[in-house]
């Protein structure tokens, strides 16, 4: 061991220039890598107010939300009355006429204008316009089917300062079975912070139909008019209910 | 290349010392890149007490911010739903969505606010 010792230190070998040249470039590529790492990860820190901000108006917004529409109860109302008249004695077909009554909530169908009430509209009528006979004819039969998409923001315009800080885009989209999935995302497009919110809803269908007793009118002639009125009315009662809120991971993309 | 190659083994073998004019060039490349390598470390540090610094602030911001989520608040507005640049209701009796909003304190910097609706 001894005699080991003292050979190394008479030893003249050794590495070569080259050699150490070559190993302090390696080591000053590592050190390189390592900082440009760290610099990078310093110039995130930059970023990170702006990224609290986003969490705080998205999360705000999304519990905006949650609260507005959880527990609101939409009634869809559907009636036609339809008059058959019949001759007494006389030959020809019977004579209907219809009349229908759309309603959601206490407003005419046609003529809605909250969030929930057109998605009610939506997922009954679909695109029916409920203008010609054809269409109430159609929309009376219809049911709970339709699917529909769309995009709105939430906004808080301060008065006397008009910076927006609060201004998330909405995108919902309601599912054929009524369930809605509203996508709450603020930030740049390549960069934004989501979180989507499910409402589920709750159902409540009802269907009734009667007939009034005939009413005959005397038309001169030994002729008689027999008249009776078929009412149908249908009622769904939608109730949306709070089903869950998942934070949005975006694919990276490609 | 092969020529290269088989130079560069019999360099690394070769047990031959370097001349003069190789030692000194060797020396000006060791010394430039400690130079180099002494600046780096120096704009490093630098970063480093930076960082230290904005993640205190950003803390204390946050900090902040919970806060006073539990105190009297900064602020009540209403928040306003727009689709196509209308305002909406989002049910029937809408009477709008109010809010209160928190601030925190860093003057000048970006403000972080936080909303919680009433």
């Amino acid at each position: 061991m001894h005699k080991r010792i003292i050979r190394k230190i008479k030893s003249n070998k050794g590495a070569s220039l080259s050699m150490s040249l070559l190993l302090f470039l390696v080591c000053a590529a590592i050190g390189a890598i390592v900082l440009t790492a760290a610099t990078a990860s310093a110039g995130r820190l930059s970023s990170l107010a702006e990224m609290d901000q986003r969490y705080y108006s998205v999360s705000s917004a999304v519990q905006l939300l949650e609260k507005q529409l959880t527990g609101k109860e939409v009634t869809i109302y559907r009636e036609c009355k339809t008059t058959v008249t019949t001759i007494v004695d006389g030959a020809g077909d019977p004579q209907t006429s219809s009349v229908y009554v759309f309603k959601i909530g206490d407003k005419d169908a046609t003529e809605v204008d909250s969030f929930l009430s057109m998605r009610a509209k939506k997922l009954v009528f679909g695109n029916n316009a409920l203008q010609t006979a054809d269409d109430k004819a159609k929309a009376m039969k219809s049911t709970l089917s339709h699917e529909d998409k769309g995009t709105f923001n939430i906004v808080h315009s301060e008065k006397d300062n008009q910076e927006n800080t609060l201004n998330c885009t909405v995108a919902w989209n309601m599912k054929a079975d009524g369930t809605l999935v509203l996508k709450v995302s603020d930030g740049p497009e390549n960069n934004k912070y989501t979180l989507a919110l499910t409402l589920v809803p709750t159902v409540i269908e009802n269907e009734k139909s009667a007939e009034s007793e005939p009413t005959i009118t005397s038309l001169g002639n030994n002729t008689y008019q027999k008249s009776t009125i078929v009412t149908t009315e249908k009622t769904a009662r939608i109730t949306w209910s709070y089903g869950g809120i998942i934070k949005e991971v975006s694919e990276p993309k490609s | 290349m092969k020529k290269l190659i088989k130079a560069s083994k019999r360099r690394i073998k070769s047990r031959s010392g370097e001349s003069i004019t190789e030692v000194l060039v060797a020396l000006l490349v060791s010394t430039l890149g400690i130079v180099l390598l002494a600046g780096m470390i120096n704009s490093s540090s630098i970063m480093i007490n930076q960082s230290k610094d904005k993640i205190t602030e950003f803390v204390r911001e946050s900090k902040t911010v919970v806060e006073q989520k539990d105190d009297p608040a900064y602020g009540t507005d209403t928040v306003e739903i727009v689709e196509n640049n209308v305002s909406i209701k989002l049910f029937d009796g809408d009477k709008g969505a109010s809010v209160e909003y928190f601030e925190n304190d860093a003057a000048g910097k970006t403000v972080v606010k936080s909303y919680k609706v009433k």
